[in-house]
This record gives structure tokens, C-alpha cells and sequence, in this order.
């Protein structure tokens, strides 16, 4: 846990030696980002002259396969047991190791796609502060969505409007844009309350 | 050897005992918030928002002692809030953590820009200045920096005393090993809980107050960098044990330090992520070797409800 924590430094570390290093864009102006995507890998676009891009019809299909993988087969089975509980899972024959590995593989593959559609869908190149914290955002609107895949397209629609609505009101009157990351945290903290009381009755 | 002169310097192990004191104030934090069987994953954003607040109450015009108090008390407010939703509301510490330290960090940095304006170099205050003890001061590698350094030094030798040879330590130990044991001892395990997370995160606190109000002078963004996350990791290489915690943060603030210093040396053959990166991974592998070794507290991340199991 912590130890993917630390990752990330590691991780945004070596990208800012790879785009100060061999990836360098000697045209930028000495600002540290890396070469243009090729022409021929950017995304289309779904709107013509907007940013909206063939990634979000990805998203929405992968949050779909997610769910069917996670709802109708074994192995989707396998890693909700190792979540709820690893030692009834172990005894009913879930290879708890290898599950997790696989999880956490798949996962950090998706995170990967996050980043590469992002570079070759809206950016076109690569920075070390291409992602606003997308990554935390990643964990907040997995728990607005209750963990489950299909609520996650919604969850991640209010989030994004968050961040975008903030940027307007930062243009706008002066606020300083981390009013949506104050606004998204405190919805998470909101949202775990409100979750615990679904779960539980107040006996007297 | 260039490379090994390094070791000769003073300023190495003044360098290393300034980097050490946050990294000390936040492990043991963290270790006393654990040794009562609560994960801390706000750390990060408590020691960032203490750092914010603290700075911000010294640029306001309060003196130095009072921006520390702020500091204190905004940790044991976070501490408060972590508490309560962890140890009454019996939600996932994991998840708790992450969201308070994101609703802290991003908090500050609201409150930052809201109340400073942005500027192209960030406003300064006159931060702690060190000590000068006549005699002592000027002794070789050891005068500069001892005295400076003994507040958490000699803090971690209390936090210890009173972990290992006093009641309370003790109330404090059994609820992180067995919450029920302890109730059945007349041990409330929701008031120490409450007690020991306040308190460990008013360390952090003040660990984080020790950036802005005496390590640099000024307040930015991102400052923290993950030594929130070190210290976490520290605690589990230290064994949850607050002398080896010591230990643990100086060997890391040396590992730092000296990588610092190396840069200079053979900077132009190695890019400079590479020693940047050396600190992460150093408490990757710590984490890993002796994470085997360690005895977790046995109740860690167990929350405790009254008669159920």
C-alpha cells in the first residue's frame, strides 16, 4: 500500500528524466516536455474542433467489460472473495496470491491507459504535471461510485464537471482552482459517512 | 575518494540532522497513532496542512511559538476528525486516510492562494534561527546541529518511556494488540484510541511546522513530497518501536543528505532523478526486508466495537 505510494515519486521522477533526457522536444523553448505524438497515433476526435476524443467511448466500454468480468466470470468471482474476505477465499481454493498480482496488474495496466490516452488524445505531449492528481481522483470517484464499474462513469462525470466548473470560477471571480480537489476530498469523506449509515441501523 | 569525503563534512550531519527532525516528529506520530491500533494515512496531508497554517499564522504577524501552537492544534483537529471516522464510525482506515490527507493537502493549498496572492517568488517569514551555546556551538561536527536537534531526539526517548514503563503505555499497547482484553481490563479502547491519534497527529503537526518555521522560510505546493508516506514506512521498519524509529529516520535523512552531495560530485555523468529517486526506493526495500521481521501490533486496522468480536 504505501509502497505504491512511494511509486509514484519514483515513477514521475524517471518521466522527468525521460523528457529532460532522450525525449527531450528541442523546440519547446527549453521547457521540459517531450517530442510530439506522431500524427498518425493521436486519437480522432469525436467532435470536430473540440477536445472530445474517441478515449471517452474506450472508458465507457472498458468500465463496461470491467463490470462484466467483475459480475459473470471466475475470475471476477476470485477477486471480490479475496476482497471481502482473503482467508474464506483462500479455503474455498482462490489462489489468493496470484489473484491479487493479477489485479494489481490489470489495474496499473488501465491506470496506464489513463495516461496514454490523455497524452495522445487531448495534450499531444508528455510533461511531469500532465496528471492534476488524476490518480487520487482515480480512488475518490471509485468510492463515489461504490466500487462498481458502471456507477463509475457517473461518478467520474460529476468529478470531471467539478474540476472543469472550478476552472470557470477561477477565470471568472478569482478562486483559486483547488476549490474542486477541497470540494471532491470532502465528497469522498461525505460519501464514506453516508455509505456507513446504508449499512447500519441505529438501535436504541 | 571523492565520493567517500563526503562523510567527512560537518555540514553532511548538520544537513542530515535538519532533514531527520520532521521525518522524526511524523514516524513517531504515526507510531504512537499505530501502537493504539489505527492506521494514520493522513499524515501526509495533516503534516502539509500544518505546515501551511503555521507558516501562514507567523505571516499574519504571530510570533514563531504561536505559529507552532496553530500548527499543533490543526494536526489534533485532523487528528479529531480521523478518530472519529475510523475509530466511532468503524470506516476503512486505507481509504479514511487517503481522503483526509487529499482534503487536508487540498485545503491548504486553497487556503494558500486564497490568502496569498500568487507571486513569482513566495512571500518569506524570519524563520527559528538556530542556537548558539557558547563553548558547545563551536565544538566540531557535533556543536552545530545538537542542539537544534535534541527537542525530538529527546522526544522519542519520552514517547518510549512512556510506551514501555507507564500505565498508560501500556493501556495504550494492549488496545492495539487485543481492544477487548483491554475493555475487559477496564481500559476504554475508544477513548485511548481517540487520545493516541490526537496526540500522534499533533506530532505530525509539529513535524510539519518544523518545514515552514525553521528548515525553509516560506510555504509552497507539493512541498511535503511523500515524507508523509516515508515516515509510514519508516514505522514499519522500526518495528513499531520509537528508539529504532530514531534510528530509522536519521539513516534515511543520511541517505538523503548524502545523496545530495553526491549529486555535485559525479552529478554531470548520472541525471539528477536518479539520487532524487534513491530515498523512495531506499524505504522500499527497507520496507520490504524488514517488513517480515516486524511484529505487527495485533489489532492494527481492526476497529473495535463493544460485545461484538
Amino acid at each position: 500500500m504505501v509502497t505504491t505510494l512511494l511509486l509514484n515519486f519514483v515513477a514521475v521522477l524517471f518521466v522527468s528524466m525521460m523528457i529532460e533526457g532522450p525525449l527531450k522536444d528541442s523546440l519547446a523553448f527549453g521547457w521540459p516536455q517531450s517530442l510530439p505524438v506522431a500524427d498518425n497515433a493521436v486519437l480522432p476526435k469525436l467532435v470536430e474542433r473540440s477536445r472530445l476524443h474517441i478515449g471517452l467511448i474506450v472508458a465507457i466500454a472498458i468500465a463496461v467489460v470491467v463490470h462484466l468480468v467483475h459480475a459473470r466470470t471466475v475470475f471476477g468471482m476470485q477477486s471480490k472473495a479475496a476482497g471481502l474476505n482473503p482467508k474464506a477465499a483462500k479455503f474455498a481454493g482462490v489462489p489468493l496470491a496470484s489473484t491479487l498480482i493479477k489485479v494489481a496488474c490489470l489495474f496499473g495496466g488501465l491506470a496506464g491507459l489513463a495516461g496514454a490516452v490523455e497524452v495522445m488524445g487531448v495534450k499531444g505531449y508528455v510533461t511531469t504535471d500532465l496528471s492534476p492528481g488524476f490518480g487520487y481522483s482515480g480512488i475518490i470517484v471509485a468510492m463515489l461510485a461504490n466500487l462498481h464499474p458502471i456507477g463509475v462513469i457517473a461518478a467520474a462525470v460529476f468529478t470531471a464537471a467539478t474540476f472543469v466548473g472550478a476552472d470557470g470560477m477561477s477565470r471568472a471571480i478569482g478562486i483559486p482552482t483547488y476549490i474542486a480537489d477541497v470540494t471532491v476530498a470532502l465528497s469522498l469523506l461525505t460519501m464514506l459517512v453516508a455509505l456507513f449509515f446504508t449499512q447500519y441501523r441505529i438501535v436504541k | 575518494m571523492e565520493i567517500l569525503d563526503i562523510f567527512a563534512s560537518a555540514g553532511l550531519w548538520a544537513a542530515v540532522l535538519r532533514i531527520a527532525t520532521p521525518l522524526i516528529f511524523g514516524t513517531l506520530g504515526a507510531l504512537m497513532c499505530e501502537r493504539s491500533g489505527v492506521l494514520n494515512l493522513g499524515i501526509e496531508g495533516v503534516t502539509t496542512f500544518s505546515a501551511m497554517i503555521g507558516w501562514l499564522a507567523v505571516f499574519k504577524g504571530t510570533d514563531l511559538w504561536t505559529g507552532l501552537r496553530v500548527a499543533a492544534l490543526a494536526g489534533a483537529a485532523f487528528g479529531f476528525l480521523h478518530a472519529a471516522l475510523t475509530v466511532t464510525l468503524d470506516l476503512s482506515q486505507h481509504v479514511t486516510g487517503l481522503g483526509i490527507t487529499l482534503f487536508a493537502s487540498s485545503l491548504s493549498y486553497f487556503l494558500f492562494r486564497l490568502i496569498v496572492p500568487a507571486a513569482g517568488t513566495p512571500p518569506t517569514i524570519v524563520p527559528f534561527q538556530p542556537i548558539h551555546i557558547p563553548g558547545l556551538s563551536n565544538l566540531p561536527f557535533i556543536g552545530p546541529a545538537l542542539f537544534a536537534q535534541t527537542a525530538p531526539a529527546y522526544l522519542a526517548i519520552v514517547l518510549g518511556y512512556v510506551l514501555f514503563f507507564t500505565s498508560l503505555g501500556l493501556a495504550i499497547r494492549i488496545t492495539a494488540e487485543n481492544p477487548h482484553a483491554a475493555e475487559a481490563q477496564g481500559v476504554n479502547p475508544i477513548t485511548v484510541r481517540y487520545g493516541a491519534i490526537r496526540a500522534g497527529s499533533v506530532l505530525m503537526g509539529v513535524g510539519g511546522a518544523f518545514l515552514t518555521l525553521s528548515a525553509f522560510n516560506s510555504f509552497f505546493p507539493t512541498m511535503v513530497q511523500g515524507r508523509g508516506w516515508v515516515c509510514i514506512a519508516l514505522v514499519v521498519f522500526s518495528s513499531w518501536r520509537p528508539n529504532r524509529a530514531l534510528l530509522g529516520a536519521l539513516l534515511f535523512a543520511l541517505f538523503d543528505a548524502y545523496q545530495l552531495r553526491l549529486q555535485t560530485v559525479v552529478g554531470k555523468a548520472v541525471p539528477y532523478q536518479l539520487f532524487l529517486m534513491v530515498p523512495y526506493i531506499m524505504s522500499i526495500v527497507a520496507l520490504a526486508v524488514m517488513a517480515r521481521r516486524a511484529r505487527v501490533p495485533q489489532a492494527l486496522i481492526r476497529a473495535y466495537r463493544r460485545g461484538k468480536q
